[in-house]
């Protein structure tokens, strides 16, 4: 037995008596932990599209190639499309509903202006507009 | 958990929705109708009669804007029907600039109490009753066109400071 293998047996024995004595709650999630690991390891074509996908930032932008697991490119991808479709919709609409709120408003207040107690004069003549503001009536 | 990619992603197809919503027609490009004076109802016709020299020249915004005011217009009590017709023409003859400054000095007016509407009145008919070269002279030492005027409440009440009140 070499070297390494006697140090290897000796933590085993080392940890097997420390995981004995553990709760099982904290081994159960011992086990997930260690499984989605060894998921991950089996993927090595998922890590390294993750890489290329971080390095070229809005990846799938440009070619058609599909993705290791036979995925389009991200913009190429029909429920995408839809999702921006709809959220420009949904701003388009907004603009619109906004525009119409704009001249509800406006017609509101023209309306006042016209029944209002003033003539249309008294809000335009900035003659009486400096002569209110000052209040000198010297005459 | 979405990663940076995910994120990125993300945000890039936020962003071509953005761009292609702030592409479509602009707020401003509302779908209205544009009609001809002949095509009002009687209803309309009647009440925007004043404007009926001008009407086939308005743009389709301000027609709407009236065709809405004439809708107001069964709802208002007379004496305020008669006001709004009489007011139709001199308000439509404005400069677009004119009536923006219009709105502004009346919601600055709008706002102030009871009182000082009615003072706002009487010193109307006041000036008025100016000679034209007094008045002229207060129009020359208004601040130019767009340079905003403070409203009356804002300053002591006239008869505090000005002599001959």
């Amino acid at each position: 037995m070499s070297r390494e293998e006697e140090i290897g047996k000796a933590v085993k024995a080392y940890l097997d008596e420390g995981t004995a004595e553990m709760r099982s709650g904290v081994a159960y999630r011992l086990q997930q932990a260690r499984a989605a690991a060894l998921a991950r390891v089996a993927e090595p074509a998922s890590a390294s599209e993750g890489l290329l996908q971080h390095a070229h930032g809005l990846a799938g932008l440009g070619g058609s190639a599909k993705g290791p697991r036979g995925e389009r490119p991200f913009l190429l991808q029909p429920r995408v499309w839809l999702g921006i479709l709809l959220l420009a919709a949904a701003m388009f609409g907004y603009q619109q509903w906004t525009a119409w709120q704009e001249l509800e408003e406006l017609e509101d207040l023209d309306a006042q202006i016209l029944t209002s107690d003033l003539p249309i004069d008294a809000y335009v003549d900035r003659g009486f507009q400096q002569w209110l503001t000052t209040g000198k009536f010297e005459d | 958990m979405a990663d940076d990619g995910q994120v990125r992603r993300l945000i890039g197809a936020a962003a071509i929705a953005v761009a292609l919503g702030l592409a479509a027609p602009s707020a401003a490009q509302l779908p209205l109708s544009s009609p001809k004076w002949s095509e009002l109802s009687p209803q309309e016709r009647q009440v925007l009669a004043p404007l009926a020299p001008e009407w086939d020249g308005l743009d389709a915004q301000r027609k709407s804007k009236w065709r809405g005011i004439a809708q107001r217009y069964s709802r208002m009590p007379p004496d305020d029907q008669q006001r709004a017709q009489q007011q139709m023409r001199p308000w439509s003859q404005l400069s677009p600039q004119e009536r923006a400054a219009a709105r502004e000095r009346y919601k600055s007016l709008r706002d102030l109490p009871p009182d000082r509407k009615d003072e706002v009145r009487q010193r109307w008919e006041q000036y008025r009753n100016l000679p034209p070269e007094r008045r002229r002279e207060f129009a020359d030492r208004a601040p130019p066109p767009g340079q905003k005027i403070p409203a009356p409440g804002m300053r002591p009440p006239p008869g505090e400071r000005g002599p001959g009140r």
